[in-house]
């Protein structure tokens, strides 16, 4: 394995893995941003989406003549006054003959499934009117029992007709004969462990602005993020339009983190009204709404058995998964139960596995995916039972891992899934990856603080975690250059959430280029300028786009040079030799395909305090390795996988979204929904870990969402040996779950 | 953020004021800090027909002792209360100052005000608690008159206190603990900055190593501050020793059941506030 020579290069302008802060007009910080509340439109019209209260009823009727005789009100619509439509899984890996029966419509149509359903859209001349008129609106709802246990939930009513257990999956995933190595071993250990449900929780919530031509007959929808293109084929399908009358627009998005811009009811109501009443039509929700109506996340319970010999030889595990889909299954599709049981085996060596993972339908609001998802789950119930394995076999944790983790000699690996396809780790070397996560980490420095400085009141703890994190997602991504006036201008279909593509995107396209960074300007945020791309997620941007942009750049400088007739090996600044070319010769495409994702390795080291009196956990250090290939901008990337760690954090302490025994949510606030602060924030080591790939000519893998991957698992495992306790306290750590594992 | 109509109202003398809050009947608000007000506002919580901002008032921003009583105006900021060294120094007032020192971030501090935070009376509060275990009295204002109220009977229950719709909070006495009295204030929260899951104050004197005056108020988990006299008299004579400290985090964690605090993982909390506020007052002494 070669650690990549960065100063090996011939080029002038060499921009990969060079630490350039954000680059050209920084209008996140600058506060010159204009996010979609900012963006307005003269005589537009205010949408308000009126919501269920309950979590499960029949609707006998609707009543919209109160509605409509509030001053102000345009029109009300229900889902007799729209097409029968209903929103497609955007992923295939996740559609599956079950998901297709539990589909969301844009408004309920005879059944209310969870507190927060859209029942109702009113249009009015200004907001708070539309509001007034939302709150007046009627329904005759009967209430039904809501389902809400995952593991019961097949046995109870149906939440859809068509789907009588509430099942939309069962995965099944072996290898190996486990129960004969169950048989066999010299420890078996089960527990049951469950991740609470989180969110994303950008800092800005969602909004929409639509505007329908008539004079073009074209639509226009800004506020749109992460998956543009995808949306814009959804949303024209769902109007009768042809893909090339919608256009979708980004403005500065506030976050992402996974729920952000996907395909939402909302995504196809606002633009319907705009074209039904012939003006803009614009919508933005309230925090309160927020939280009814974006994708929830990760909650599952799990029934894991783990075995291994004497000496901390790991040799299979079970795993028997619930995982909630709420109460449709959206534009993801089943990912939220696929993404963790794929992540299940890990880094680590193993005879044998078993996994069985359901896909439940509850009466909550719907689940899809936030930031590194599927990996951070698994890897919590993953690290979890090998530390309660390294406990029962007296065994260093760190020393459990590294015996057991694939080695660099087994690279690459196809771990044998049992079904269609393997999974493959192509490029690193975990146990070195880990042991200078160890060494960065200072863990055998913290092993010493923990038992010298513990006292029976205030506890240390110290806690390790590793994962295999899927990324570099294809199938493929579009870039075009086009040379004007000096400038370099590089149009992809990927989408910056907050997260800063327009610099990384940069430095890759002038270094390819050979041209200044600032001769080169990223262009993604409108789809009728954009290739087609299939957007922002799964840690795909820049390894993606990244390598389309390459692909275009050495086509556009071979085509130059050989025009030129440069066969030495000078390297002249491309910008110089474009004016004595023709214009053919300023505009280049790239196209890069990838039929497979690429996983990353990654380890974590926390350092934490318990007050056992309080019950109160301060992370006071963390360590984070991870493998990205090669680091186009190690500075920014360090940024985001602090970032990511903190996030991590948030769900392993703080965060989670609680619902009483009536179906409601209690967390609608983010006075009751606890994200991370400052103040709150550990100390944070990154190391970078390079070991480039070769199913991409950049050899890169995904950066932007693993940071978080590690957290839960290693701040659990600290808490657990704070405490000296078998017992796992329930996420999140907070004062009365500590507490409560205490008693 | 929606946009809210309303008569903003900013009068220079305390008179305009009252008269302004008479006047108003019915959705009137004042405006102190800010720091609940506005937010709450802004997301339309409730209908507001005028907000009268009492900050340029004269005179209520003191933090002064006259004879032995401590008087601090309504307007006094939290940072002020946190800096003043005058509380510092003092045996059992310093208790305010540590409480402040514990409200949100610094920003909100520098402009929230313990008048406000009295008036808002949030469950999880720290102002309202200390003055419940200090006795403060309550000096209210309206055009009826002035009265003042102990902030034992000010605390109707969360977010409800005695405070009339035309009554403005003025300032807040606090009475002169005995000069040997220590005290101590707990909050346990699951961030480093934010509302308290359970909090406590305890205001303790005593004589030969025994406890000679107590009181000992909980909060945030219970929907206003409240006094545990049962655990109170328990301590009452007794020496401050680890494993009598146990019994009466125990017996605290009883009482709040019997005050009514259903919630069992929250009493857990009960009884670690209480046991840290003795094991803090003994480390004092």
């Amino acid at each position: 394995m070669t650690i990549l020579d960065k100063t090996a290069s011939t080029h002038y302008y060499n921009y990969i893995g060079r630490e350039i802060r954000q680059f050209g007009n920084n209008t996140m910080t600058t506060g010159c941003a204009q996010y979609i509340a900012d963006k307005n439109l003269p005589e537009q019209l205010y949408a308000y989406v009126v919501r269920s209260s309950v979590a499960h009823a029949h609707i006998r009727s609707r009543n919209k003549l109160s509605a409509q005789a509030v001053p102000g009100v345009v029109a009300v619509f229900t889902a007799a006054d729209m097409p029968a439509i209903q929103f497609p899984i955007r992923i295939p890996m996740a559609d599956t003959p079950g998901a297709q029966k539990a589909l969301q419509s844009p408004l309920a149509v005879d059944r209310a499934r969870y507190v927060g359903e859209p029942l109702a859209l009113v249009i009015a001349e200004d907001a708070a009117a539309a509001a007034r008129a939302g709150a007046v609106m009627e329904f005759d709802l009967e209430e039904l029992a809501p389902v809400l246990d995952l593991e019961s939930a097949d046995r109870q009513p149906a939440i859809h007709s068509a789907l009588p257990d509430n099942v939309v999956e069962t995965l099944e995933f072996r290898n190996g004969d486990v129960d004969k190595l169950l048989d066999g071993a010299d420890v078996v250990i089960e527990k049951r462990l469950t991740f609470p449900r989180v969110t994303g929780a950008p800092m800005e919530c969602r909004g929409l602005l639509a505007d329908w031509d008539s004079r073009l007959q074209c639509l226009t929808v800004w506020g749109a993020a992460k998956v543009k293109h995808s949306n814009s084929e959804v949303l024209a399908g769902a109007l009768g339009l042809a893909p090339g009358q919608v256009r979708l627009v980004e403005t500065n998005v506030g976050g992402g983190f996974g729920v952000r811009g996907e395909f939402y009811p909302e995504d196809f109501l606002i633009p319907f009204a705009a074209m039904q009443l012939g003006r803009p039509v614009k919508w933005t929700e309230s925090r309160g709404d927020h939280f009814l109506s974006i994708n929830h996340a990760r909650q599952q319970t799990c029934l894991y058995t783990i075995a291994a010999t004497a000496s901390g030889e790991l040799l299979c595990f079970r795993v028997r998964a619930w995982c909630d889909q709420g109460a449709f299954v959206r534009t993801q599709g089943t990912l939220p139960t696929l993404l963790p049981a794929i992540h299940l085996p890990g880094p680590y060596n193993w005879r044998g596995f078993d996994i069985v993972a359901k896909g439940v339908i509850t009466n909550r609001v719907p689940v899809g995916t936030v930031r590194a998802p599927g990996v951070t789950e698994a890897t919590y119930m993953r690290e979890t039972m090998l530390d309660q394995l390294a406990r029962r076999l007296a065994i260093d944790p760190a020393d459990l891992r590294l015996r057991n983790l694939i080695t660099p000699e087994q690279m690459p690996i196809a771990i044998d899934m049992g079904a269609d396809e393997p999974i493959v780790y192509e490029s690193g070397d975990f146990v070195d990856g880990f042991r200078r996560m160890l060494t960065a980490g200072r863990y055998a420095k913290l092993r010493e603080h923990r038992k010298h400085r513990s006292t029976d009141r205030i506890r240390f703890g110290v806690g390790v975690s590793a994962f295999a994190e899927i990324g570099s997602v294809g199938p493929f991504e579009e870039a075009r250059i086009e040379y004007s006036e000096g400038l370099f201008h590089i149009y992809v279909g990927v989408a910056s959430v907050g997260q800063p593509v327009g610099t990384t995107l940069a430095q890759i396209g002038a270094d390819q280029l050979q041209v200044s960074l600032d001769s080169v300007v990223i262009h993604h945020h409108d789809t009728a300028d954009t290739p087609y791309g299939f957007g922002s997620f799964a840690s795909r941007s820049t390894t993606m786009a990244g390598n389309a942009i390459s692909i275009a750049a050495r086509t556009m400088r071979a085509k130059v040079r050989e025009h030129l007739a440069i066969v030495d090996d000078s390297e002249p600044d491309l910008a110089e030799c474009m004016m004595l070319v023709p214009a053919k010769f300023w505009v280049a495409h790239g196209r890069f395909e990838k039929e497979h994702p690429s996983f990353s390795f990654g380890a974590g080291l926390a350092f934490v305090l318990v007050d056992t009196l309080k019950g109160q956990v301060k992370v006071l250090h963390y360590t984070l390795a991870y493998d990205v290939g090669r680091a186009v901008n190690p500075l920014l990337l360090r940024d985001q996988l602090r970032g990511a760690v903190v996030q991590g954090m948030g769900a392993a302490l703080f965060e989670e979204l609680r619902y009483d025994a009536a179906g409601r949510l209690l967390t609608k606030s983010l006075d009751d929904y606890l994200l991370p602060t400052v103040y709150d924030a550990p100390e944070v080591d990154i190391v970078i870990l390079e070991y480039p790939v070769e199913s991409n000519p950049l050899g890169l893998k995904g950066g932007g969402e693993a940071g978080v991957a590690s957290v839960p698992a290693a701040v659990s495992n600290a808490v657990a040996d704070a405490l000296e306790s078998d017992r796992v306290a329930q996420l999140p750590l907070n004062p009365v779950n500590i507490l409560e594992s205490l008693v | 953020m929606t946009k809210q109509v309303f008569r903003y109202v900013r009068p220079d003398s305390l008179t305009d004021a009252l008269d302004a809050l008479a006047e108003g009947k019915k959705n009137v608000c004042v405006l102190a800090g800010g720091q609940s007000l506005v937010p709450r506002l802004t997301q339309q919580h409730f209908d507001v027909s005028s907000v009268i901002d009492i900050n340029y008032l004269p005179d209520l921003s003191h933090i002064e002792i006259r004879g032995d009583i401590l008087h601090v105006g309504a307007l006094c900021r939290h940072a002020d209360l946190e800096r003043s060294q005058l509380l510092k120094d003092h045996n059992a007032w310093s208790v305010i100052s540590e409480a402040a020192s514990r409200i949100g971030m610094y920003a909100i501090r520098t402009r929230g005000t313990i008048g406000g935070s009295l008036a808002y009376a949030h469950p999880a509060a720290e102002l309202p608690l200390v003055a419940v275990a200090l006795g403060a009295q309550i000096q209210l204002r309206s055009m009826r008159g002035y009265r003042e109220i102990t902030s034992r009977d000010f605390f109707l229950d969360g977010y409800i206190t005695a405070l009339d719709a035309d009554e403005l909070i003025t300032g807040i006495r606090f009475p002169a603990p005995h000069s040997d009295a220590l005290s101590a204030f707990v909050e346990i929260a699951p961030r480093q900055i934010g509302w308290a899951e359970a909090a406590a104050c305890g205001v303790i004197r005593l004589e030969d190593e025994l406890v000679a005056d107590i009181v000992l108020v909980v909060a945030a988990a219970t929907t206003r501050p409240m006094r545990l006299p049962e655990t109170e008299q328990f301590l009452n004579g007794k020496a401050l020793r680890a494993h009598l400290i146990a019994e009466a985090g125990n017996l605290a964690r009883a009482e709040a059941e019997r005050l009514g605090l259903s919630d069992t993982r929250r009493r857990i909390l009960v009884r670690s506030t209480i046991i840290r506020i003795l094991e803090k007052i003994g480390e004092r002494r």
